[in-house]
């Protein structure tokens, strides 16, 4: 596993998501300043870096959470498809639709995990039983989770073990179709077999859906990212196709960092 | 040493307190019981004539009174009380909230017969005027009462909105829940168990405030046909006629005692229910796990 080969760059050229000179704050500390970042269409785009440097911030602010914090601050611009979002270009239930989001610590609603699932999509006005059953049942094949819960879709989601509870998140997320896919470590605190599975699952996915993959861990950024953006210190330090960033990093706080040599 | 010391002193604290109250307890059953056996506690209960002097202990009109009024003020002041947590917890920017809470709870420590001279002054008259009847009434007593219980409610249900995890919020908003959709759906669900503890705290009060309503209530001793009619409630009809009673009418007045005390002490056990009670599996009525089997069964 250590030693998977890279994955090549060339996938996917059209952009999805661009953002230009962003930057955020929350009351007076910057978290990201300056950052330019194009992400490709069906890609996997790893974003990694030391603790504190801005990943989540980055992507809390493509789907727009970030906005919603009290005292936060958003300049720059930040399109999905062309449309400005910070100029409010896609309604907000809109974009939330069309871009979804898993979080660090796995955030079921403590209700059933049948409830987690169908959640989004009613809200969105699907009504019918089959239709909800049908995409409780993909999201979680694609999730990897199905066969683990099909017998038990009633248990309330919190009785799920840490792993299971991520994947669930991941289909909730997915039971809405979106176009796009916001990862905030999604494998942190997971086994090696959790891992791979999920690894497995956004491999796939990647092949109809965008996905910004936030990680800690630079091998899972090799074995899965098209491309890998570092981040230190709310800046974007370097952002290359994964093979390149990885063995010829062009800057040399990238190469630090990867050689372990903070954080 | 020391420790072993302060932790005795506050056993022994912690007891007497604990002591007194069941020398109240046991002072008040002593007192009462009398008049509840010689009268039968049905006929106690359920009797419609008070009539003191002439030995006749029926406390059925108060009951009904205590219980009007009570709801009354529920129906006033609970969805106001809810409706003002909604948006102080949720909504109302933080300095907003900050400046606010503790002005609400401030409320509650106004005396009450500060609210009853309210009533007396503005409300009373009003009713006498718009409404007819003499005045002082059901409609009165309710919206005094209401009005009274609204700081405890509002600050008990803040707290238990603000004890939801900002992670579920954020998880609704994630799916394209809109800020209300996400309060309904999700906020409210999860507090459930402390608005429900809040309610019948805000209830206990309204069963157990005096001074205000016997200010604004008329206190008769009759049961009501319509709002506009005066009331007596329990806790009224003893500190109406304490002062004066003697023998078995002032022990008719310890068994009213109990009867309220039991009433209140029922609320109370259910409000901690409400608030220890562990967050309940959802699950699906037994039919359509039942169907939900089958056609996944039938793929
Ligand atoms: N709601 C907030 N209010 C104030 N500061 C915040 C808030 N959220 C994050 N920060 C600050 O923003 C900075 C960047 O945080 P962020 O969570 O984006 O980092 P990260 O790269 O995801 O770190 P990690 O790898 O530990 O998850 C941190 O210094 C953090 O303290
Ligand atoms: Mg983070």
């Amino acid at each position: 596993m250590i030693d998977a080969p890279y994955r090549g760059a060339e996938v996917g050229e059209r952009t999805k998501i661009e953002v230009v000179d962003l930057s955020v704050r929350y009351g007076s500390s910057v978290v990201l300043r300056g950052v330019n970042l194009r992400i490709r269409e069906r890609s996997i785009h790893a974003i990694i870096g030391p603790a504190g440097s801005g990943k989540t911030s980055l992507l809390r602010t493509l789907n727009l959470l970030a906005i919603e914090v009290d005292g936060a601050r958003v300049d720059g611009a930040v399109t999905l498809d062309g449309k400005h979002l910070l100029l409010g270009e896609v309604p907000l239930a809109q974009l939330r639709r069309r871009v979804g989001m898993v979080f660090a610590s796995p955030q079921p609603l403590p209700r059933s995990i049948y409830e987690n699932l169908v959640f989004g999509p009613r809200l969105a006005g699907v009504r019918k039983r089959v239709d909800l059953d049908a995409l409780v049942e993909s999201s979680l094949r694609q999730a990897q989770l199905w066969d683990e819960v099909k017998d038990r879709l009633d248990v309330s989601a919190l009785k799920l073990s840490g792993g299971q509870q991520q994947r669930l998140c991941i289909a909730r997320a997915l039971a809405l179709q979106p176009e796009v896919l916001l990862l905030d470590e999604p494998c942190s605190g997971l086994d090696p077999i959790s891992t791979l599975k999920i690894e497995e699952a956004l491999t796939e996915l990647s092949e109809r859906i965008t996905i910004v993959l936030v990680t800690n861990n630079t091998k899972q950024a090799a074995r899965v990212g098209d491309r890998v953006a570092f981040f230190l210190l709310g800046e974007m330090v370097e952002d290359a196709p994964a093979d390149r960033l990885f063995t010829a990093p062009s800057d040399p706080r990238t190469n630090d960092y990867l050689s372990g040599r903070f954080g | 040493m020391r420790a072993a010391l302060v932790r005795r002193a506050l056993q022994m604290i912690a007891f007497s307190a604990i002591g007194v109250l069941a020398l109240i307890t046991v002072f008040i059953v002593r007192e009462g019981a009398p008049v509840l056996y010689k009268t039968g506690v049905g006929h106690f209960l359920f009797g419609g004539a008070w009539r003191p002097l002439e030995g006749e202990f029926g406390i059925w009109p108060m009951i009904v009174g205590s219980t009007v009024v009570t709801i009354g003020a529920l129906a006033i002041g609970v969805p106001l009380a809810l409706a003002c947590a909604i948006v102080l917890a949720e909504l109302a920017p933080p300095r907003a909230r900050a400046l606010l809470k503790p002005t609400i709870e401030l409320l509650a420590g106004i005396p009450s017969v500060v609210y009853g001279f309210m009533g007396v002054v503005l409300l009373v008259p009003w009713i006498r005027e718009h409404l007819g009847g003499p005045g002082p009434s059901v409609l009165a007593a309710s919206v005094i009462l209401g009005i009274m219980i609204m700081p405890t409610i509002i600050g008990i249900s803040i707290d238990a909105l603000q004890a939801v995890p900002r992670s579920y919020r954020e998880g609704s908003r994630a799916l394209g829940a809109t800020e209300w959709q996400t309060i309904r759906m999700v906020v409210l669900p999860a507090a459930r168990s402390g608005l429900v503890a809040a309610v019948i705290l805000g209830m206990g009060r309204a069963l157990g405030e005096t001074m205000a309503v016997i200010m604004v209530a008329g206190n008769s001793v009759r049961v009501p046909h319509a709002i506009t009619d005066p009331v007596r409630t329990l806790t009224a009809n003893i500190a109406l006629e304490m002062g004066y009673a003697s023998g078995d009418h002032a022990r008719a007045l310890f068994a009213t005692a109990i009867v309220l005390f039991v009433i209140v002490m029922a609320l109370n056990s259910l409000a901690s229910l409400a608030r220890r009670r562990p967050r309940r599996r959802t699950r699906r009525p037994l039919w359509r796990r039942a169907l939900g089997a089958l056609s996944r069964g039938a793929r």
